[in-house]
Formats: structure tokens, C-alpha cells, sequence
């Protein structure tokens, strides 16, 4: 998701704007005031602003540091809530694509040939099973690098920000739901268990993964 | 490690130290800036020799704000510049004779045999 910007500061304002997953009104004119420092460093300089004023990412890095943007974290029962409403609705669409796989069994179209390497694949498990797999491991890990949030959590106002409280990367969105995939699921209870009783020791409320991660919830609104 | 590589780490992690004291002692210069122009200010009287890059200084400002040894305020162009505050211009002086203690200490360390000016 990039915009095209034919003045190259507002462009850079733009990616700097898009890694801290703040409301607009916050970060308005953070971001406003930000554009003006950039504009005096770039001066007659012709060189692109990331080079000139340092990279996006260390750019918002520091402007959420220093706003300390990131630092209410969420709490495990909001935390909860939300995941009861993600999970109610990967339940639903679980629900319906068992559906589907039911009434489809009366035709006999159960198997189905992939011609590349003239093997049977089972059409529930091809058609309906892997995609399900590949929505509940997806939903959480695409929506969170995405938007920083799932509908869950949205619903109660928290934000998935890495440490420093900027937008979380492909890498730590992965590593952070690990223990949400469906095979492991028991996982995350051990996850989170260790997460809730380190707290007091570690001073802070992550899962286990969070803090492999780099990665914490807090509460935006 | 070899010392050509070891002595920039080194000189690095000794002139971060002193980035937020510069921060005072420059805006008692000027009285007030914006925050890039405070980069642009300290790299010009430490003769280039630290320079805080890019946005690397806002922590910093903000730490000093809540420290109440700076203050910032919005100009007409709805901009935001730092000025030191009563706490901060006494805390200067303070840490001004500190710094010097130090430094004394150091050169005295270093070069034994020179007096450097007790404090």
C-alpha cells in the first residue's frame, strides 16, 4: 500500500504516517510539524528525505517515542473479549464452510484430480478445509500487519504496535499469532498463562510471544 | 575488534552522553528553536564533531519536557519551538560544574603531570 506523491516530502510524511496506526487527529499535526523540520533539513538538498532525515521507520520510531503513543497497554480482560469476538467470528465462517462440506457430499465430486502431478486430492480438504486452515492462521496475522488490529479489537480500541509502538512487520505479525494456529491451538493457553503470571516480573502484560516477538497490545481510545 | 573500528563505537558512545546537556547549553544559547534547527545549532558549535541525526533528537526533547527543564509552546506558524525553563537554566548551572569537575578529573587522569584548574 504506497501512495504516489509528486512532492517527495509528502511522500516520506505519508510512510512515516502510515507505520504509526494512531488516530488521524493525533497524528495530524505531529506529522504536520514533523513536515517542516523535514523540509529544513532538505533544504537545496536533492537527495531523497530518507537519506537526508534517516528512514521511515526510525523516523516514526522516534516521533512515537517521543509522544509515547504506545505505552497504555490493554488489559487481559479486554484482551479476552476481543479474542472471544474474533474467534466467535472464524467460528461462524467455520461453521458455514462445514456446511457446505455437508451438503456437497451428496454429489460425487468428493475427488478431484490436480493434473500436475496425477494425484487425488480430497475436494473438502482441497476446496473448503485448507482455505478455512488458511483464513483462521490468516485473519489475525494479514489484519494485524494491515491495520494493527482485528475486528475483535477493534470493537474494544486495541492496537497491535511492536516496542516502540510503531506498525508491526510481516515477520513479528507471524511470530506473534504462532500459537494461534488451529493444529497448536492449545499453545496459546500456555501462551498466555505465562504471559499472565510473568507480569509482575517482567513489569509488563505480553504473551510469551508478544515479548518474542517485540510486539504489545495497547489500548488506543 | 581492531582499534580503528573499536574508537569510533567508543567516541560514538561518550558523545551520546553529552546530547542532552548540549541540548540545554544550546537552547540557552539561542534562547529558543525548533527541533531541527536545535541539530543544526549543536552540530554547529560542537564544529561538527556531534551531531544528533534526523529525528533521532525528539525522545529527547520530550524526555527533557517531562523532566520540566524545557518547555514548548506553538509560534504563529503553528510550529512548535523549545525554550528552557526556570528549572532548566538552574539545573544548567549545576550540571555545568559537574561537567567541569569531571572533565578536570579526566585530565588529570589522562595528563598527570599538567595542572588543570581545581574546581
Amino acid at each position: 500500500m504506497t501512495k504516489k506523491y509528486s512532492d517527495p516530502i509528502d511522500g516520506y510524511i505519508w510512510e512515516v504516517g502510515n507505520l504509526l496506526p494512531y488516530p488521524e487527529e493525533i497524528k495530524r499535526p505531529v506529522l504536520e510539524d514533523l513536515k517542516k523540520d523535514v523540509q529544513d533539513a532538505m533544504g537545496e538538498d536533492k537527495r531523497p528525505p530518507a537519506v537526508v532525515f534517516g528512514s521511515p521507520v526510525d523516523v516514526a520510531k522516534n516521533v512515537s517515542l517521543a509522544q509515547s503513543w504506545g505505552i497504555t497497554s490493554a488489559s487481559w480482560s479486554k484482551r479476552m473479549v476481543a479474542s472471544v469476538i474474533d474467534s466467535t467470528i472464524i467460528g461462524f465462517l467455520f461453521a458455514i464452510a462445514i456446511f457446505i462440506r455437508f451438503a456437497l457430499l451428496g454429489f460425487d465430486i468428493d475427488k478431484v484430480a490436480i493434473p500436475f502431478h496425477n494425484m487425488e486430492m480430497d475436494f473438502g480438504f482441497l476446496f473448503i478445509s485448507l482455505p478455512i486452515f488458511g483464513f483462521m492462521v490468516g485473519y489475525f496475522i494479514i489484519l494485524e500487519q494491515t491495520y494493527s488490529t482485528t475486528l475483535g479489537k477493534r470493537l474494544l480500541g486495541l492496537t497491535v504496535v511492536d516496542e516502540t509502538g510503531i506498525k508491526i512487520s510481516w515477520n513479528q505479525s507471524i511470530l506473534r499469532n504462532l500459537s494461534k494456529i488451529p493444529l497448536v491451538g492449545f499453545f496459546l493457553l500456555i501462551d498466555l498463562f505465562v504471559g499472565i503470571f510473568s507480569e509482575k516480573t517482567r513489569g509488563r502484560n505480553q504473551r510469551m510471544l508478544d515479548f518474542v516477538a517485540g510486539t504489545k497490545v495497547i489500548q488506543n481510545k | 575488534m581492531s582499534i580503528d573500528s573499536l574508537l569510533p563505537k567508543w567516541t560514538t558512545e561518550f558523545k551520546k552522553g553529552y546530547s542532552k546537556p548540549l541540548i540545554l547549553f544550546t537552547l540557552s544559547k539561542v534562547e529558543k528553536s525548533y527541533a531541527y534547527l536545535l541539530t543544526k545549532k549543536i552540530l554547529e558549535l560542537t564544529k561538527g564533531e556531534i551531531s544528533i541525526a534526523g529525528s533521532n533528537i525528539y525522545p529527547m526533547l520530550s524526555k527533557l519536557e517531562r523532566d520540566n527543564l524545557i518547555t514548548s509552546q506553538l509560534d504563529e506558524s503553528e510550529r512548535k519551538f523549545y525554550t528552557l525553563t526556570q528549572k532548566g537554566t538552574d539545573f544548567l548551572k549545576n550540571l555545568e560544574t559537574e561537567i567541569q569537575k569531571f572533565n578536570s578529573i579526566m585530565l588529570e587522569i589522562i595528563n598527570p603531570n599538567q595542572s588543570h584548574g581545581d574546581m
